[in-house]
């Protein structure tokens, strides 16, 4: 029976474009993926949501042919796929989440790169335009075909990869978190795009964290949590407590926040003030508390990462001083940061938190061998004693001390980069995107701790993306929107519609460019 | 690399490309005599072929080590294997070189292993067969016409050597440019990760770059020994640096991704005239490595943190511009 | 404990493994054991079937081999384990160092020791110097310093031999016990002191760390500019060392000697199991890596075979080592 995309219809339908059936992974002992199945009609957005370690990356990895299954298959268009091989671009093209841009090469060039059906000669002119008009209509008409691709912004590169999707004239076409790095304005522009590939009957995979535009976009939403496939409704059915619910696994409950003891007559802990960053920070001025944990929120390229990054020492244009505890500091190298007692925790724990191949004591004490050296020769007794400290503040297994940290899942391997700075025993800690990927098991722990150390002194700022992290664990809010400060509230003021507003259009009547699609965003604002 | 950088040591190569033969020429007398403009390009003709092969798997993103073991053993096999015809003899050695290069690749993305490891164990091993092909002598080559023919004057500054390899540099700058693989060979060295995810084709990519360098090594090599009419196993040990110093100056990225045979032909020409002027005046063979050693490293210097402090004010006058 | 999810056990018992591993054979990579077993057995085989190999001067000119290519592949590996690839300049410095070597033995062998490996250490810890602060591409760096370390030698000794006066028998021709040689005691004293460093000093671990992951390092705050300073450093030492060592035989330095120093040294660091892509491998590695190749060759050399062939072999198991080590780190357990 022939289903009316649009509707959703039925979840079976005898013609799908799209069929994946069961699924299933395993990495030694690790459950990636267990007997997962999805289908796809022609001409449907479909969305995938679940947590981080759900099994959704696996899952696009599979149907991309990165990575082959224990078990299933999937079959598109009536083509059998032959798993683990490189898909063919023209049954399904992938827009990954981490960009595939060669920075070296131009943005025509990007685009047509692992395209199908490309002769060996490499005539650029006959691909043009057709290219073009795919950048046009993504909003790119301002970049030049001939233009380096390191000179894009992340949000074009962004634009330039759903381009390069759309030139494909795949089948399917899976799109893994595409706007994280985009505004309000873009964002619109992608969804009308989508909304005109679907009328030609191509069918789409949506990845994402942001249930507003899964509602505003989708026609049905699957969820994915531990590796197994949860649920598959239609869109218009669900409401975001259900989704979020299917997600988790259990109701969303915010831990009540004291409001916090009047700190005026407290000596800041950090005071900022006409704080510069290249142009990436302006004019900025805040206090914090001993005790206090402080948020830092604002989408992508609005300078909250990069102040907390700026406190880090990690920048070197940082201008104007910095106090702490009422002394200035200079803060233009990491040095001289870990000197002023500032300790800070990297979001990406592979690349830059933790050390995978060493054993997780000696991560630990990583940033303070120092302490444990005499004459330039390390004592193994005070060293060991520091890390069993350390790491059952943070509830890592003592007896798991000689492994590798590679043998840790996510969260704990996020709890021992934390456990490395604060091995320092800093007076603030700065923390960047603090449970990215980390199950929730973990993030409570992680949580409680740092509440814990707040609540023994210790000033924390972080900076997160994560809106349901942020209503946790801050006490105060500041949004950043273009390197300006536009809001700084306790935590109990602020709810969630607020926040995200704040952080999407900053202070509401700013006039720039985008402002003339306001009226089509009105319907991704309200979640 | 900002944009201010790469103009800046752009700009310099330009300096020294124009600035030395003007200066060696009011040193010299008839420096810009045929006889050694002459000179000039056959150096040309070997030390280009060698540095364009290794500059197509720096492009890559690798780092071809044994091209001056491929040249030299390719040389001692246009020699042992030629006598009755020059051209089966380079054939042979040609094939030898394409043979090792596909070698070298194929470790590559199956074992995950870098090429400098790999190139260094097949330049161990080449140079081990160079010597037991050689046989601990010098072997000769009894054709001098063929040498002959190799060497002779073509519009006054040219050989058939020279032009060959100028021929290749026309090729391989055709491939990089026209082709898909070309395309690929960019991606796998611009962002190996990127151009995987996005289906570029880099096992290929990356066999025909090492193809490139082990056949125009060999080329190279067999050409030097006809012309030479000898072949020893510790002929152009030395090309090795000034390849790589012939790339870098010519400026190919060593992270790979950035580069042109054009570029490359300029930092052969810088390499060869600065050699050239120098042996004129009189320097030692020393004195030229010692030179050569300094240049490469002030460029390595230039491609590093030195030469973007150097580029800073250049680099604000572009960002002012950008905006504005 | 709340059991966080995903903990994967399969990868425990890897752990339990390496470790009993590493105390049975004093080192966790399988690479690196499988070497000194394979050492070992080529040794037995050998013994019992080549002629000629235990005979006194057979051994002799065997532990002579090892001795200096050992103490240069120690250097080599410390600059490999901190990320920094390879130090092409090792050849350079170690020739240079002989000539320096016959230059000075007049003043004695324990003071001509001491200015040759300080010298070698500055000229190391310069190179390092360059590398850190111009954030220079270590390899062809050390490409370009090696030719200008040669310019420089050839500037002074104008390419002749350099003919010494003085004792330098000690280190040349002496043994201790009549059949030891001391350059192996120098070897084995070199070794230890490596050792030490890099396991029992905080230069050392910060050295390991900055070769798993550099960044990682960085924002951690490890002393990056010491620990490429205290690398090149040591290995211009090693170097230096090296070329003493060969220059004692004769008390004689020339140009020549040693310059084969950089690729024996490699191929000990790749043939004894040390990643190359940093902070993982042991000291004793690559002098097991020196020894297992040194006994290759010495084997082929006592049965006639010659120079050529022995240079096909080095070769060939160099490729074969890299293989084998590719192939265990694919097959082990995976990461990332």
């Amino acid at each position: 029976m022939l289903q009316d995309a649009k509707t959703g219809g039925e979840t079976l339908a005898t013609q799908s474009l799209l069929c994946a059936r069961n699924l299933t992974k395993h990495y030694g002992g690790v459950k990636a993926l267990t007997g997962v199945s999805l289908e796809l009609a022609p001409g449907e957005i479909h969305a995938l949501c679940g947590e981080n370690g759900a099994g959704k990356s696996t899952f696009i990895k599979i149907l991309g042919g990165l990575v082959q299954p224990d078990d299933g298959e999937i079959t598109i268009d009536g083509h059998q796929l032959k798993l683990g091989h490189r898909t063919d671009p023209r049954l399904i093209s992938i827009v990954h989440q981490e960009l595939a841009i060669v920075p070296t090469l131009s943005v025509l060039d990007n685009i047509l790169l692992g395209g199908a059906n490309q002769s060996a000669i490499y005539r650029r002119s006959q691909y043009r335009d057709s290219v073009r008009e795919h950048l046009d209509s993504v909003g790119l008409s301002h970049i030049k075909l001939d233009a380096p691709a390191s000179r894009l912004s992340l949000a074009e590169c962004q634009l330039v990869e759903i381009a390069r999707g759309m030139s494909r004239q795949a089948k399917v076409l899976l799109l893994d978190e595409p706007t994280a790095t985009l505004s309000d304005a873009e964002i619109v522009r992608v969804f009308d795009v989508a909304r005109k590939l679907r009328d030609q009957g191509t069918a789409m995979i949506f990845v994402s964290h942001r249930l507003d535009e899964v509602f505003a976009l989708t026609d049905r939403v699957t969820v994915f949590r531990n590796g197994q496939h949860v649920l598959t409704q239609r869109t218009a059915d669900m409401t975001t407590a259900e989704v979020v619910k299917a997600m988790i696994g259990r109701e969303l409950v915010h831990s009540k926040v004291m409001p916090p003891e009047n700190r005026a007559n407290v000596a800041p802990r950090l005071s900022i003030s006409n704080l510069t960053v290249a142009d990436k920070v302006k004019q900025l001025s805040v206090d914090v508390a001993p005790g206090e944990i402080l948020a830092v929120v604002g989408q992508l390229g609005s300078g909250a990462e990069v102040l907390v990054e700026a406190l880090a020492g990690l920048r070197g244009d940082i201008s104007s001083a910095v106090k702490v505890d009422g002394q200035t500091v200079k803060l233009d190298s990491i040095r001289n940061s870990l000197r002023a007692g500032i300790a800070y925790v990297a979001e990406d724990r592979a690349d830059k938190g933790v050390f995978l191949d060493a054993p997780i004591a000696i991560n630990i004490t990583a940033s303070v061998m120092a302490k444990f050296t005499r004459a330039g020769i390390m004592r193994r007794a005070g060293e060991q004693e520091e890390a069993r400290r350390l790491a059952s503040m943070f509830t890592i297994d003592p007896r798991r001390l000689p492994h590798e940290v590679s043998t840790l899942s996510g969260g704990n391997q996020q709890k021992v980069s934390l456990a490395k700075a604060v091995a320092l025993a800093p007076r603030l800690l700065l923390l960047n995107e603090p449970t990215r990927g980390v199950d929730i098991g973990a993030r409570s722990e992680i949580y409680a701790t740092l509440r814990k150390m707040a609540d023994e002194g210790l000033a924390i700022v972080f900076y997160s993306t994560d809106l349901e992290e942020i209503l946790e664990l801050a006490d105060t809010v500041l949004t950043v929107f273009r390197g300006r400060m536009i809001r700084h509230k306790p935590r109990f003021e602020i709810n969630g519609d607020t926040l995200l507003h704040d952080i999407v259009a900053g202070d509401g009547d700013a006039s720039h460019g985008h402002v003339s699609f306001r009226n089509q965003t009105a319907e991704v604002g309200n979640a | 690399m900002e944009q201010s950088q790469r103009l800046l040591n752009l700009a310099i190569r330009l300096v020294l490309l124009v600035g030395m033969p003007v200066v060696f020429g009011l040193c010299v007398d008839h420096y810009f005599s045929q006889a050694n403009l002459y000179a000039i390009f056959q150096a040309f003709a070997f030390l280009g072929i060698i540095a364009l092969g290794l500059s197509v798997t720096m492009i890559a993103g690798e780092f071809d080590l044994s091209v001056a073991a491929i040249s030299t053993v390719a040389g001692l096999i246009t020699v042992k294997f030629g006598g009755d015809s020059a051209m089966l003899g380079m054939l042979y050695a040609i094939i030898f070189g394409v043979v090792v290069g596909i070698a070298n690749a194929a470790l590559l993305p199956w074992l995950g292993v870098s090429s400098l490891v790999t190139t260094v164990g097949s330049m161990m091993f080449l140079t081990g067969i160079g010597y037991w092909i050689a046989g601990g002598r010098v072997l000769s080559y009894a054709n001098l016409d063929v040498s002959d023919f190799l060497d002779q004057n073509i519009a006054a500054i040219f050989s058939p050597r020279s032009l060959i390899t100028i021929a290749c540099f026309v090729v391989v700058s055709l491939f990089l440019r026209y082709t898909t693989l070309g395309r690929d060979i960019y991606a796998s060295g611009g962002h190996r990760k990127a151009a995987i995810q996005s289906g570029a084709r880099v096992g290929k990519a990356l066999t025909v770059g090492f193809v490139i360098s082990g056949g125009l090594s060999a080329l190279g090599g067999g050409l030097l020994s006809l012309s030479l009419a000898t072949a020893s196993a510790t002929m152009g040990s030395n090309i090795l640096l000034q390849a790589a110093s012939a790339a870098i100056v010519g400026g190919v990225a060593l992270g790979g991704g950035i580069g042109s045979p054009l570029g490359v032909a300029m930092g052969v020409l810088i390499l060869t005239v600065l050699n050239n002027g120098l042996g004129l005046l009189s320097a030692t063979s020393t004195q030229i490595l010692l030179v050569n050693g300094l240049l490469l490293l002030i460029v390595v210097l230039l491609d590093g943190r030195l030469g973007a402090v150097l580029a800073s004010p250049l680099e604000r006058f572009i960002a002012f511009r950008r905006v504005h | 404990m709340h059991k966080t999810a995903l903990e994967p056990t399969a990868q425990v018992s890897t752990t339990a493994l390496r470790r009993w591993a590493a105390a049975l054979f004093g080192t966790t990579s399988i690479h690196a054991a499988s070497i000194r077993i394979a050492t070992l057995v080529l040794i037995v085989v050998a013994a019992a079937i080549v002629p000629h190999f235990t005979e006194f001067g057979n051994m002799q000119s065997l532990m002579y081999s090892v001795a200096a290519v050992g103490i240069g592949a120690i250097g080599m590996a410390l600059v490999t384990l901190s990320g920094n690839l390879f130090m092409l300049s090792m050849g350079a410095t170690a020739a240079v160092s002989t000539v320096m070597f016959a230059a000075l033995i007049h003043l004695g062998l324990g003071a001509t020791l001491l200015l040759v490996v300080s010298s070698g250490l500055l000229m190391g810890a310069l190179q390092g110097g360059i590398i850190a602060l111009g954030r220079a591409n270590p390899i062809i760096t050390t490409i370009a310093t090696s030719s200008i370390i040669i310019g420089a030698g050839v500037i002074y000794t104008g390419g002749l031999t350099v003919i010494g006066k003085g004792d330098a028998t000690w280190l040349g021709q002496g043994r201790l016990f009549g059949w030891l040689p001391n350059q192996i005691l120098v070897l084995a004293i070199f070794a230890a002191i490596a050792s030490f460093i890099l396991q029992k000093s905080r230069i050392g671990r910060e050295i390991r760390l900055i070769g798993m992951r550099a960044e990682v390092a960085r924002i951690a705050g490890l002393r990056l500019m010491t620990a490429t300073l205290v690398c090149y450093g040591f290995a211009g030492a090693a170097a230096a060392l090296a070329g003493s060592l060969i220059a004692s035989s004769s008390a004689q330095g020339n140009l020549t000697y040693g310059i084969d120093l950089d690729f024996n040294a490699i191929a000990a660091v790749l043939v004894g199991g040390i990643s190359i892509r940093g902070g993982r491998g042991q000291i004793s590695d690559a002098v097991t890596g020196a020894i297992f190749l040194a006994v290759i060759s010495n084997i082929l050399l006592v049965s006639g075979v010659s120079y050529e062939y022995q240079l096909v072999a080095k070769g060939i198991v160099v490729l074969a080592a890299v293989v084998f080590g590719a192939l265990l780190a694919r097959l082990g357990p995976g990461r990332k």
